[in-house]
């Protein structure tokens, strides 16, 4: 008998009771009802399943041969999850492109097809992609600023950061960081329009162009961040959390901070709480768990509270011997507060904002690349040569922090328009590392008179696809490019390959592919906007 | 919307029966799968599998009052046989240390000879559950169905 045996039998035991289990009694932690229902749906798949569904299971739309696809009117498919095209290099508005001569050739790699033994359909799902320029300067020697925009995350840089090679030689590029690149939406089921409760990722590629239509997505990229030394806070750090040793009986004991202070003239950011409320006529509850001496303590037990603007009238500290909120329902007050000898040291400071958030972020900072660290290690067998070499696999600090301080003055509470989702103040709530976004690696290159360089700027691509439904079934992935975005680079042709290793099925496409006869080189044109290929194991 | 209701639309092939589902059970649906695979997306992946198996078993299934354990159950065993599939996967810490726990139950050799139904193992379980008062039923599931934590289910239970 395998050890999982024994595990997957417990699956079956009787559903009464998994239901019995599943409904004892909670402790339940105090969100407002507007966060439970935006931490309950999932972020893309439910509000996209009420879209897709229909088409997906057979439904209403299509021509009866693409019955279950969702088409766009050039005929590509409409990804549940789409991870956006590529991006053809540019320039910095107002360099001179006169006297360049272009040629470009993007080429996929499905590598991780090379490998008969390994292969299975979930290696479709990564590519490798090498978008090569053959640019000459027929001109005088100049130097040309580049840009080089690209559609991820911070989470997945570990894999989508860019190597720009020019002549065989790594060259350096700058990091800029765009702003979200989708929108906020209600939750599921509801019929207030204007709640900003779930993040919506763009799904298709008319979306990305138009952001890219104009200067205006990516000078927002370059702006300089806004000072915050100016800004004077309050910050109440707590850390060194303690509780009664001889009280081992308690099993979560918890520690509940209380602040009075007026919505119109304060606002509060945190770290490290897990717990928010509103009660006792408009006083603000927030809650973390005291890290017991068995347990590896959060960000190691420090917490934050950063009032901005009017500092609280006062601050209440509470301890009870369990997590919840039941003990602030009327008429269960013996349960408040019923943890004697707890609590946590207590520091009022007064500091910038500036100082405040580089307090806080810096726990968050290292959580970051702990997790990349983690998953560049999972990934490993899919990597044909090391990330660990490259320093691209984590951001540096001074762009985590100008990444949430932009988010947070663009969506949180400090925001004149703050968002629904973030409104409990909390910083890790924030998706600064996993929304999705266009970077621009930003790079010069000297281009000699009468001369001709070599530019491969190479990545790695996770393929577009949709969770369930018949494309799911099938294995689909999706890859596409966009040929013009603004201050692109212009190309005299530009030409595409792909590299199949005979594993891979074109179920539709405009590229003008044939695999069955051998034609894995196309010539692109210049009128024909976007380029897709859906692909399916053989 | 009750499961009942929700099953009705199963039965009825009405497509909302998904997005009820997700909507219900999404979340704690793809918790269960991260316990196991570690890893977000192939737990996505699971959930959605699950939404897929539910659409292909209801009917003939029905389960109008168990719903939430007939999704659990399908997604704990996809997510487990993608464990079993992947070896070298990194798996969840936690489910790591639950299958030493259970290995740890298995006397004798870590490979018994033959191979027992799954079925005829549910069912052993079960009459060992029958056995036990409801808190320790309540406490076993948590752990060993849901992957709660230990931290968890002291948070539960108080």
């Amino acid at each position: 008998m395998k050890k999982y045996d024994l595990l997957d039998a417990v699956g079956g035991i009787k559903p009464a009771y998994i239901e019995s289990a599943d409904k004892s009694k909670k402790v339940r932690k105090k969100h407002t009802w507007k966060a439970l229902v935006a931490l309950a749906a999932c972020l893309c798949l439910v509000v996209l399943s009420i879209q897709l569904l229909p088409k997906v299971l057979g439904g209403r739309t299509g021509d009866g041969s693409n019955a279950g696809d969702h088409l766009l009117a050039d005929g590509s498919s409409e990804f549940m999850s789409y991870k956006g095209p590529v991006l053809p290099l540019s320039v910095l508005k107002g360099e001179d492109q006169e006297n360049l001569s272009v040629h470009r050739k993007i080429l996929y790699d499905f590598y991780l097809l090379k490998d008969k033994q390994e292969r299975d359909k979930a290696n479709l799902s990564f590519v490798q992609v090498k978008d090569i320029y053959r640019v000459e300067n027929t001109g005088s020697k100049r130097t040309i600023k580049f840009l080089y925009p690209f559609v991820s995350s911070v989470d997945e840089l570990f894999f989508t950061a860019h190597r720009i090679i020019k002549d065989g030689k790594i060259i350096e590029s700058n990091l800029h960081y765009g702003d979200f690149a989708g929108y906020f939406s209600a939750a599921y089921g509801s019929q207030k329009a204007d709640e900003t409760l779930n993040l919506e990722n763009i799904n298709n590629w008319l979306d990305f162009q138009r952001m890219l239509s104009t200067t205006a997505y990516l000078e927002k990229a370059m702006e300089v961040q806004q000072d915050l030394r100016q800004i004077p806070v309050t910050v109440y750090e707590f850390k060194d959390s303690y509780y009664p040793e001889d009280r081992q009986d308690v099993e979560n004991p918890t520690l509940i901070a209380g602040l009075v202070f007026d919505k119109e003239k304060t606002n509060v950011l945190s770290l490290g709480f897990n717990g928010f409320a509103t009660r006792d006529n408009d006083q603000k509850y927030y809650m973390y768990s005291i890290p017991k001496k068995s347990e590896t303590p959060y960000i190691d037990d420090h917490h934050y509270l950063i009032i901005v603007g009017e500092d609280t009238s006062s601050l209440s500290i509470e301890t009870q011997s369990s997590g919840g909120w039941d003990a602030y329902e009327e008429g269960n007050e013996a349960k408040r507060n019923d943890l004697e000898g707890a609590g946590a040291k207590i520091e009022r400071l007064e500091m910038s904002l500036e100082e405040a958030l580089d307090l806080a972020l810096q726990h968050l900072y290292e959580l970051y690349r702990q997790d990349i660290q983690s998953t560049v290690s999972d990934y490993r067998s899919w990597q044909p040569s090391s990330w660990e070499e490259s320093d691209k696999s984590v951001i540096s600090y001074e762009d985590f922090k100008e990444l949430y301080v932009r988010e947070i003055l663009q969506f949180g509470v400090l925001s004149e328009n703050p968002i629904m989702r973030y409104e409990d103040g909390s910083l890790e709530s924030f998706d600064t590392r996993n929304a999705q976004r266009i970077f621009f690696a930003e790079f010069e290159l000297e281009l000699e008179a009468s001369k001709e360089i070599n530019l491969s700027i190479e990545t790695y691509k996770k393929g577009s696809m949709d969770f369930y439904g018949k494309k799911n079934s099938a294995g689909v992935y999706g890859y596409d490019l966009l040929n013009h975005v603004m201050n692109a680079l212009e190309i005299n042709s530009t030409e595409a390959e792909i590299k199949d290793y005979g594993e891979v099925e074109i179920i539709r496409q405009n590229f003008g592919f044939d695999l069955k006869n051998d034609i894995r080189t196309v010539q692109l044109s210049d009128d024909i906007s976007h380029y897709y290929m859906e692909v399916m194991a053989k | 919307m009750d499961d009942a209701r929700i099953v009705e639309l199963y039965l009825s092939r009405n497509e909302s029966a998904i997005s009820q589902t997700a909507e219900k059970y999404g979340s704690k649906l793809r918790r269960i799968a991260y316990s196991i695979l570690n890893n977000q997306e192939s737990a996505e992946e699971s959930e959605n599998d699950t939404y897929l198996e539910a659409w292909n078993r209801i009917p003939p299934h029905e389960p109008r009052t168990y719903l939430f354990a007939f999704l659990g159950r399908i997604i704990r065993h996809l997510a487990i046989d993608e464990c079993r599939r992947n070896a070298s996967q990194k798996r969840h810490a936690l489910f790591y240390e639950l299958t030493q726990e259970m290995q740890e139950c298995i006397p004798g050799k870590s490979d018994v000879e033959g191979t027992f139904a799954a079925d005829v193992l549910s069912q052993v379980i079960d009459a060992f559950l029958d056995t036990c008062s409801e808190d320790q039923r309540n406490v076993f599931v948590r752990r060993y169905w849901f992957f709660d934590t230990i931290t968890e289910i002291c948070k539960r239970y108080g």
